[in-house]
């Protein structure tokens, strides 16, 4: 496995993002809430440059109306589509 | 010409009010004298204007009174020829377009007592649906704990067209009440002209109107489906009454595609809309918006992908086929028995229920 | 560091696609509030800036039903310089018409002076609009065409402004949005419907707008979902108008273009159309011939949003039910619900097929071909 260096601690801080090119492949580095996540950036449904989206949570429901949302900012929300993909 | 067979359950007939004077003997003293003192005279909605041609089959079309207005010739034109073990009965009066919420409930009342009176007593093959109106929806429910009593009873009856999307969490008593009396919410076409009868404003003409209750049907099928009445409800059932169904995949693929992307704003929707129509959902089966070609059909059949969503109807005493071909062309023997027996008993499980000749409390 | 950070992706590199495609749907926006000053009356100028737009629906700014996305837009396609999406030529051609290979672009604006209960601010920001699409994008890039947008419910005056325009280069169509104070067929529309025939011009009907009616025959829903799926059933009803009112037999050479409503309702409710025609034809003596006819030989559709289902070959016999020459690829770029030409077809489909759906189709509608 190769390293690649991308940043120092103090360019990322949680809630950021930075986007890299390893190989021709597009890279985004996330800091979610002090872990750092590295995501294809293609949403595997058209292709979409995914992580532009909105960190954002995940809204459930149990009964209509009442919306538990939980995991704030995990959830990567596609620009296009608005697909949800999560760490 | 596909042949019906003997014990189907026909899910849409349509018995007439002859002049709203037949309902004086079950409106109390007050409201008799309303209807006489005030000078109403009927209660036809433009839906289904009396002499229309879509109102009636020609050879249906009694020489006087309103088509569907005498029981005799309903057993002899749609009980005894399609030969059915059941049919239901979907009054349609247009008691939803009057504004009064009390009137309105006077005359369901009323229009329910005629229908348990006039028909379900005199010909016991027919089950009957609560007709209420959704001025108020406590009334209603009232309604339909008192009808429920009456096993011959075996729906509520709405209508497509109404004041509100009916996935609208007002009216979620309405549901809560037919799940817990087993009863199956039949929705039908027709409209109480409270909003425009289009999607886009008043449309010119009779023929533009029926031609849009196909939409109508669509938009609430969304509305229910979004807004949860069947994670609230898992066990209600639902049946699109005189709705047509050719439009119904290409709905499915639409309302599925724009779900994927939106659930952040439903999240209770907890089942893909094609499975909840699957476990949920049924469409009477006149009137067919066929293709001319019969292959053509067959191959919708295999969009909507599934054999449990139709239910037989002739929708008597409206005109959608000739003679006796109410079945389309090319059904297998296996299908034709799911869409006229075995479809209808599952959505309507009181059907099963044995009933003894009773009046209504 | 070893690798080169951004806080933006690089765009996709330019590979341009190998083949030509048609874009018949495409939003071009304003970068400022005011941008289109230079071609309104200065009485509109402070006009707008106290009293505003005044449309058929309620908030000043912004649509009752929010939005899915800003903008109702992707988040990739705001311009680097600034402004919101689709304002930025330079970045539409970066982004999209140079990589997708767009050999013709088909500008439909919205957020126009359609749908305002003003007429006369209508017919002047629809004509500053019209100014606007050849100073800001067709005079600079030949690859796109306008739209000629009028004041849709004032039929005379936008029929004034097509006859201005007709015989322009700059322009492929005349502009209608779905949802209007009355049904599309109804008289009051006629005058447009005569301009746009005479012009040589086919009409284009793009969901949204605003005519004060509730959006479904049951009232207003709660939820956005609700209005994007719905834009279906308003485009069956504004065409069952289109038929039952006579329009495509009063005006023998009219074409339609469905815009951005899908296209699997359309057998369907050509079936319904033509049944309930057959019993009830006695009130529209003026509809000749069965409406399928009509909708067959007068009637596109734009793709997007694209029907998705399950199985794809379904989708392969919804279009030949309809007819592989009357569907115009469409992205609805900067949409959100942006459908991406390497993505929407299956495979199974005849190369002529996929020539007339990606471009064929709309060259020879639009007498470019």
């Amino acid at each position: 496995m190769t390293r690649h260096v991308v940043a120092s601690v103090a360019e990322l801080p949680p809630g950021s993002r930075k986007f890299l090119t390893i190989d021709g492949r597009p890279i985004a580095v996330f800091n979610i809430k002090g872990e750092y996540l590295g995501v294809l950036n293609r949403c595997p449904h058209q292709g979409a440059s995914l992580c532009e989206g909105p960190l954002i949570g995940l809204a459930q429901s149990h009964n209509p109306g009442e919306i538990e949302y939980a995991r704030q900012g995990e959830i990567i929300r596609c620009p296009w589509h608005g697909w949800g993909r999560s760490r | 010409m596909t042949a019906p067979i003997a014990g189907g359950v026909d899910c849409d007939v349509h018995p007439a009010v002859p002049h709203l004077t037949s309902l004086l003997p079950y409106l109390n003293d007050y409201w008799r004298d309303q209807v006489t003192t005030r000078g109403m005279t009927d209660l036809i909605s433009q839906s289904y204007p009396t002499h229309s041609p879509i109102t009636s089959r020609p050879d249906w079309r009694p020489a006087q009174g309103k088509p569907g207005s005498n029981p005799d010739d309903m057993r002899a034109q749609a009980l005894d020829r399609f030969q059915v073990s059941h049919a239901i009965c979907n009054p349609l009066y247009g008691v939803q377009m009057v504004f009064s919420e009390d009137m309105a409930d006077a005359f369901c009342r009323a229009l329910n007592d005629w229908l348990a009176k006039e028909w379900l007593d005199r010909e016991p093959r027919l089950r009957g649906s609560i007709v209420v109106s959704l001025q108020s929806v406590e009334k209603a429910v009232a309604e339909i704990e008192r009808c429920a009593q009456d096993p011959r009873f075996v729906q509520v009856l709405l209508l497509v067209m109404g004041d509100m999307p009916l996935g609208r969490r007002a009216y979620w008593p309405i549901y809560a009440a037919a799940e817990r009396l087993g009863l199956t919410i039949g929705i039908h076409a027709g409209s109480a002209y409270h909003n425009p009868p289009t999607s886009v404003g008043w449309g010119s003409y009779h023929i533009e109107d029926y031609v849009a209750q196909a939409q109508a049907f669509q938009t609430q099928l969304t509305s229910l489906i979004v807004e949860g009445v069947f994670a609230r409800h898992p066990g209600l059932k639902m049946v699109m009454l005189e709705s047509g169904f050719t439009w119904l995949p290409s709905f499915l693929w639409r309302l599925h595609k724009f779900w994927r992307g939106l659930r952040m704003e439903t999240p209770w929707v907890d089942r893909a809309p094609l499975e909840i129509v699957r476990s949920n959902i049924r469409f009477s089966l006149q009137p067919i918006d066929a293709p001319p070609d019969p292959v053509t059909l067959n191959r919708l059949f295999d969009h909507m992908q599934s054999d449990e969503l139709l239910l037989f109807s002739t929708d008597y005493p409206h005109w959608q086929f000739e003679g006796d071909a109410v079945l389309p062309d090319g059904l297998s023997d296996d299908l034709v028995k799911k869409i006229m027996i075995d479809n209808p008993h599952a959505t309507y499980p009181r059907l099963k229920v044995p009933v003894a000749k009773e009046t209504m409390p | 560091m070893n690798i080169q950070v951004r806080e933006r992706p690089e765009q996709a590199s330019p590979v341009v696609a190998k083949t030509a495609i048609a874009d018949c749907d495409i939003h071009p926006a304003r970068a400022t509030p005011t941008e289109l000053y230079p071609w309104l009356a200065r009485r509109w100028h402070s006009h707008l800036e106290t009293i505003g737009l005044h449309a058929y629906q309620g908030m000043m700014g912004g649509p009752p039903y929010p939005k899915a996305q800003p903008n109702a837009s992707r988040r990739d396609a705001y311009p680097p310089e600034g402004g919101p999406q689709g304002s930025s030529l330079s970045f539409m051609q970066t982004q999209h018409l140079d990589p997708n290979n767009v050999a013709l672009g088909v500008l439909n604006p919205l957020g126009t002076g359609q749908g305002l209960r003003n007429h006369e601010l209508a017919t002047a920001l629809c004509s500053a609009i019209n100014d606007w699409q050849i100073a800001k994008w067709t005079s600079l890039d030949p690859r796109l065409k306008a739209s000629i947008v009028v004041a849709n419910e004032d039929g005379p005056t936008a029929a004034a402004e097509i006859r201005r325009r007709a015989g322009d280069k700059n322009f492929v169509q005349v502009l209608l949005l779905s949802r209007n104070a009355e049904p599309l067929g109804q008289r009051r529309y006629w005058p447009i419907y005569e301009a746009a025939e005479e012009a040589g011009l086919p009409v284009g009907i793009h969901a949204f707008g605003y005519g004060g009616n509730p959006i479904t025959a049951s009232g207003w829903p709660s939820y956005y979902i609700e209005e994007m799926v719905g834009h279906s059933q308003c485009q069956q009803s504004a065409l069952a108008s289109l038929v039952l009112e006579g329009v495509f037999e009063r005006f023998p050479n009219l074409k339609m273009i469905m815009i951005e409503a899908g296209f699997g309702w359309a057998p369907s409710l050509a079936w319904r159309l033509d049944k309930v025609w057959q019993r009830l034809k006695s009130e529209v003596p003026h509809v000749k011939r069965p409406p399928s006819e009509y909708i067959s030989e007068r009637v596109w559709w734009t793709t997007q949003p694209m029907e998705d289902p399950e199985k794809r070959e379904h989708l392969l016999e919804l279009i030949d039910w309809i007819g592989w020459d009357r569907l115009l690829f469409a992205t609805d770029y900067p949409h959100w619900d942006y459908d991406d030409p390497s993505r929407v077809l299956p495979a199974g489909v005849s190369d002529a097929n996929r020539e007339g759906f990606y471009l064929g189709n709309a060259l020879k509608l639009y007498g470019l071909a």
